[in-house]
């Protein structure tokens, strides 16, 4: 078990990495990038939700959408017809519910985190990464007979290292773009360009542990 | 599928989503009122007096920001560059503190000039200030004047410009956020910020010698020097053939007003007053 979510970890943070190799999350890798601050923060609260996302959708497809023995509808009306493709619409709904949430209690039991993430953590409600390591969990970790074994903590370990494979693309590229700012680059290239640019060469980059695992 | 087991399943859907909805709004619900955070009131009675356009200008991510650095005594009441006159007064009551008396600055189009100023040539390009400087120079005789297509007045976000019956631009010192778009938006630069407090202003920017000046603009300084000669407290000299008035000096006496042959040194009032009344605020 240990060794698979290693294997887990190592593929969502390098092998898979979400912005580099999946290209999810691409704005605010481009918009959050220019400082290493914001980019931190950014990428602490994308761990953050990514880990809480997980769960929350895996128990949703679990015990909502998912026909078999542990789906609520079959123990209520006797059979559970099969729901999966609600799991957008209700995905959706959930993360954003539970952001707002996470915002209310943070802002309560922690008002120094939540300053420090401050406007990044209701922004990532409607980051499509949050919504595509849902989707991979499912697709990984769900096999046509049902949920597999050990699902849940490995859809947790996922959710948890794709956020820190986003924070690693995040940090890097802001460091690079932070270098840039004093580099002598032609002036066709200034701004946007140079910063495509560069993230297409780190995915390049990135395509190097392919072999990995 | 039989038609029965697909209708289940749509009731199925259906109150799966609403049930959702109305399970997770019922936990926000409950949400707002366990994580109710307890705020100072001031800081959404600040929150109420700054603009809410959450510009940063302050240095803080966001007006609510500011508000609170505002009430932890984190910044000055007057910190937001948008925030003015009465805004000001409200927000240091609130916030219990005083705050030390700094006139904002206001932007002034520092060109007064007439429709009938000669020109060397007839523009017909595009019609922006821009386009028409880097035109063999600028039509308008003067090489300082004002060009009249109005980029300053198209650049201003708050609406503050009057165009005169003359053509010029003028700014609403009370309309002007001191922004400094306009500023940099004159491809002349004849726009410059001064204190919106000061009282008289020789709205002229040519620092052309005097015969060159009056060739080209019948309200230009020819820095006779008159209003040097006849301010009272020394407060206007004139440099590169140009009259400039110190506003710490000023008292705002009105004698240069009077004395300038070219009609060009405005008193405060006057200057916006001409914009409304057509271009004569002299009289």
């Amino acid at each position: 078990m240990i060794g698979e979510l290693a294997i887990i970890f190592i593929g969502a943070v390098l092998v898979n990495n979400f912005v580099l190799t999946r290209f999810l999350g691409l704005c605010p890798y481009i918009g959050v990038s220019r400082d290493l601050k914001a980019a931190a923060g950014m990428g602490l609260a994308v761990i953050f939700v990514m880990t809480i996302a997980s769960a929350v959708t895996w128990m949703i497809y679990y015990y909502l959408l998912l026909p078999g023995p542990a789906n609520l509808w079959a123990g209520l009306l006797g059979r559970g017809g099969d729901l999966t493709f609600l799991r957008t619409l209700s995905f959706i709904l959930v993360i954003a519910a539970l952001v707002q949430l996470v915002e209310m209690a943070l802002l309560k039991t922690s008002p120094a985190l939540y300053r420090a993430l401050g406007i990044y953590l209701p922004l990532i409600t409607t980051n499509c990464a949050i919504l595509g390591v849902a989707f991979l969990n499912i697709d990984y970790f769900f096999g046509s007979a049902g949920a597999l074994e050990g699902s849940f903590t490995k859809s947790l370990v996922h959710g948890f290292s794709a956020g820190i494979g986003f924070t690693l693309a995040l940090i890097l590229m802001s460091a690079i773009r932070e270098r840039l700012e004093t580099a002598d680059i032609p002036e066709a290239f200034r701004g946007a360009p140079i910063a495509f640019l560069t993230a297409a060469l780190l995915s390049m980059a990135f395509l190097g542990f392919t072999g990995l695992i | 599928m039989s038609a029965s087991a697909g209708y289940e399943l749509a009731i199925t859907a259906i109150l799966t989503l609403a049930g959702l909805g109305f399970l997770l709004s019922l936990v926000l619900l409950a949400g707002t009122k366990i994580f109710k955070v307890k705020t100072d009131p001031r800081v959404d009675r600040v929150l109420d007096l700054l603009p809410g356009s959450n510009c940063g200008a302050c240095g803080f991510g966001g007006c609510n920001e500011c508000a609170r650095a505002i009430i932890e005594e984190a910044a000055a009441p007057d910190v937001c560059p948008l925030c003015r006159g009465e805004a000001v007064d409200r927000i240091s009551k609130i916030a219990g503190r005083e705050v030390k008396d700094t006139s904002p600055a206001v932007a002034v189009v520092l060109c007064r000039s007439r429709a009938s100023a000669p020109r060397n040539f007839l523009y017909r390009g595009i019609p922006e200030c821009r386009a028409a400087a880097a035109a063999a120079g600028g039509e308008t005789a003067c090489r300082w004047g004002c060009l009249r297509y109005y980029d300053c007045v198209r650049s201003c976000p708050f609406d503050a410009f009057e165009i005169d019956s003359e053509g010029n631009p003028v700014v609403d010192p009370r309309r002007c956020r001191s922004c400094e778009i306009c500023v940099r938006a004159c491809p002349r630069g004849i726009i410059k910020m001064t204190p919106a407090d000061k009282p008289v202003e020789v709205l002229c920017s040519s620092r052309d010698p005097a015969k060159t000046t009056a060739r080209a603009c019948p309200t230009g300084c020819i820095a006779c020097g008159r209003c040097v000669k006849v301010c009272p407290r020394s407060a206007i000299e004139v440099k590169d053939n140009l009259a400039r008035i110190d506003p710490e000096l000023c008292d705002g006496c009105g004698r240069c007003v009077e004395v300038c042959p070219r009609k060009i040194i405005y008193l405060q009032g006057a200057r916006e007053a001409a914009a409304a009344g057509g271009g004569d605020g002299q009289k």
